[in-house]
């Protein structure tokens, strides 16, 4: 697979999650200037091993997180802090599982570790950006990148 | 005959999806019992009388697959329906899940699929859902 296809891939697996996990209307065609300046609220990383090893970030920017998790939650109070970094996890483990299977193939089984949360843009990320994509909504923005540390598909 | 459900998940958040997916679906349920990795939740199986377990795959300490094959193994729940809800989706991890005559939904579910997977996995008929 080329980079635009990892990051095609990547963007059918961000947007499969926003609207199925998080009840939003992705929107991958709004201006992304707009984007850039809103501050990373929340970010999680999920590592996996397979046919390739490396890990998929999540961030999320804007003020967002506290809404998503409410409504994933389909409570009416404003969601906790130990649940918005729950459904930060929640986001970036889907996101993967779903990514795996288009970028290595239906057959390929992954260990996938549990996802790492970090508040603000505190990741520490490793490996080869091997794609990216960026998908806005009402109150922010999502970018989801695949960093490699092992051999990738041709 | 109302249902005893046990939830096995380290996402406190979506157990808490599953659970309001099951409240809101209208099927009888009676208890439901909740563990954060699979083996509180293995524990929790043989402990209580539990009618249909749900189960993530990736989790720490136990990961689902491996609780499944111990079910299994226990002549106590061996017969227990169970259903795999996880975004491992691989299609040789699925053959396995279904050697091991487990039901499967993947992450993200909607409510129907959850409920669907339910009623077949405890042998009843959704379509009057």
């Amino acid at each position: 697979m080329m980079t635009s296809d990892w990051d095609q891939a990547l963007r059918t697996a961000l947007c499969r999650t926003l609207e199925e996990l998080c009840f939003l209307a992705p929107d991958v065609d709004a201006p992304s200037q707009r984007w850039d300046e809103l501050p990373v609220e929340a970010c999680a990383k999920v590592g996996f091993r397979g046919a390739m090893v490396g890990q998929l970030t999540i961030r999320l920017r804007g003020h967002a997180l506290a809404d998503i998790t409410r409504d994933m939650l389909g409570a009416a109070e404003t969601a906790a802090k130990a649940d918005q970094s729950d459904c930060m996890a929640e986001i970036a483990n889907v996101t993967c599982g779903t990514a795996l299977p288009l970028l290595a193939g239906p057959r390929e089984v992954f260990d996938v570790a549990p996802p790492e949360v970090f508040w603000g843009d505190d990741a520490h990320l490793t490996g080869e950006l091997a794609g990216r994509a960026r998908v806005g909504f009402d109150s922010g923005c999502a970018e989801v990148a695949v960093y490699l540390t092992g051999p990738r598909q041709p | 005959m109302a249902l005893n459900v046990l939830v096995v998940d380290d996402s406190a958040v979506m157990r808490k999806m599953i659970v309001r997916a099951l409240e809101l679906s209208g099927l009888p349920v009676a208890r439901v019992f909740e563990a954060a990795n699979g083996a509180t939740g293995l524990a929790s199986a043989i402990e209580h009388p539990i009618d249909l377990a749900l189960l993530d795959i990736n989790m720490p300490e136990m990961n689902g697959l491996a609780v499944l094959a111990e079910l299994r193994k226990n002549p106590k729940t061996s017969e227990l329906p169970v259903v795999m809800v996880s975004t491992e989706g691989s299609e040789q991890r699925m053959e396995m899940i279904r050697e091991c005559g487990a039901g499967f939904v993947r992450k993200p579910f909607t409510p129907e699929l959850l409920v669907s997977a339910v009623v077949n996995a405890v042998g009843g008929d959704d379509d009057d859902e």
